[in-house]
């Protein structure tokens, strides 16, 4: 897939993303860096605690879904940056063998009043396991408007 | 620092946590993975982007905040995880080498309706490079209250 400029995110539109499959050595590797916390980076120590087992991070959920995301390519060439990300939240626990699904929909595109080059778009973004969802979040990007991205 | 009780805490309590730099190859490995962009996974290639030079992803910049404030030690058993992060903003690029400097603010406390063993804290967090502000975010933990004598 070629990448979008800012009048191809159609409020509404949406994209799934390709799902990926999340095991216990990648929860615990991410949370050690990242969450270390005992029900992210101990199989054993994470039974005797509220999730009775190994959970991922929701860094890591939210960080897989933006991979993934970006794997789509509607982004190459076209990501201006990202100023920040809204409302996550975290509604159920990711567990290892989870195959995680992204859908991504567009909820506002609108063009830069600053630079008319640019425009800013903001997605939401929905993260499943097979079992429901498990986490959304809203993330906000700019992205090239059509006439420059030709230059 | 041991691990604090809700009670423990105090709205306008600020923590100054260990600062942490990353390098090209952390942020090339964070991003080849999770954000695989130009201006985050080649060196090279990032010269002729935006940035003009490699940068971190901002998902690594707010995982390693909040891992350096987990590390602090204070949450530890008494975190029962968090439901919600809130106002991710990424205001300026982290570079190979930038010292991050995270301090991180307790502007919520409340106590759980429905549980009594718990409560909600809401933390501000803020990471600074050489003082320009970097990213910042909001994160809510399920957080334990001081069990009762009777309980005990």
């Amino acid at each position: 897939m070629s990448y979008w400029y800012l009048d191809e995110y159609v409020i509404g539109r949406q994209i799934e993303t390709v799902p990926v499959q999340i095991d216990a050595d990648d929860i615990m590797a991410f949370a050690r860096e990242y969450d270390p916390q005992p029900f992210h980076t101990d199989l054993e120590a994470a039974k005797d605690t509220v999730f009775d087992g190994l959970i991922a991070s929701g860094f890591h959920t939210v960080a897989i879904a933006n991979g993934q995301f970006l794997r789509t390519g509607i982004l190459d060439g076209s990501n201006l940056g990202g100023p920040g990300m809204d409302n996550i939240r975290w509604l159920a626990p990711v567990r290892p063998g989870d195959t995680l699904s992204t859908l991504m929909e567009v909820l506002e595109a609108r063009a830069s009043k600053s630079n008319p080059a640019r425009g800013i778009v903001r997605l939401g973004i929905t993260v499943s396991n097979g079992a429901g969802v498990v986490a959304t979040f809203e993330t906000v990007i700019m992205v090239r408007t059509r006439e420059t991205g030709a230059a | 620092m041991t691990a604090r009780y809700l009670e423990e805490f105090t709205v306008g309590q600020v923590f100054d946590t260990e600062p942490v730099t990353l390098s090209e190859a952390d942020m090339i490995a964070f991003a080849e993975r999770y954000d695989p962009q130009v201006m985050h996974t080649d060196p090279q290639g990032a010269k002729a982007t935006f940035y003009g030079g490699l940068i971190a992803s901002g998902h690594q910049t707010i995982g390693t905040a909040f891992a350096q404030f987990i590390r602090l030690g204070i949450f530890a058993e008494n975190s029962l995880g968090g439901p919600a992060m809130d106002e991710v903003r990424w205001t300026a690029p982290v570079r190979p080498g930038d010292r991050l400097e995270t301090t991180a603010e307790v502007i919520e406390i409340r106590e759980s309706r429905s549980r009594p063993d718990r409560g909600i804290i809401r933390i501000q967090f803020r990471t600074e490079v050489a003082g320009t502000p970097v990213s910042g975010f909001q994160t809510t933990t399920f957080l334990r209250r001081r069990p009762s004598e009777d309980s005990a």
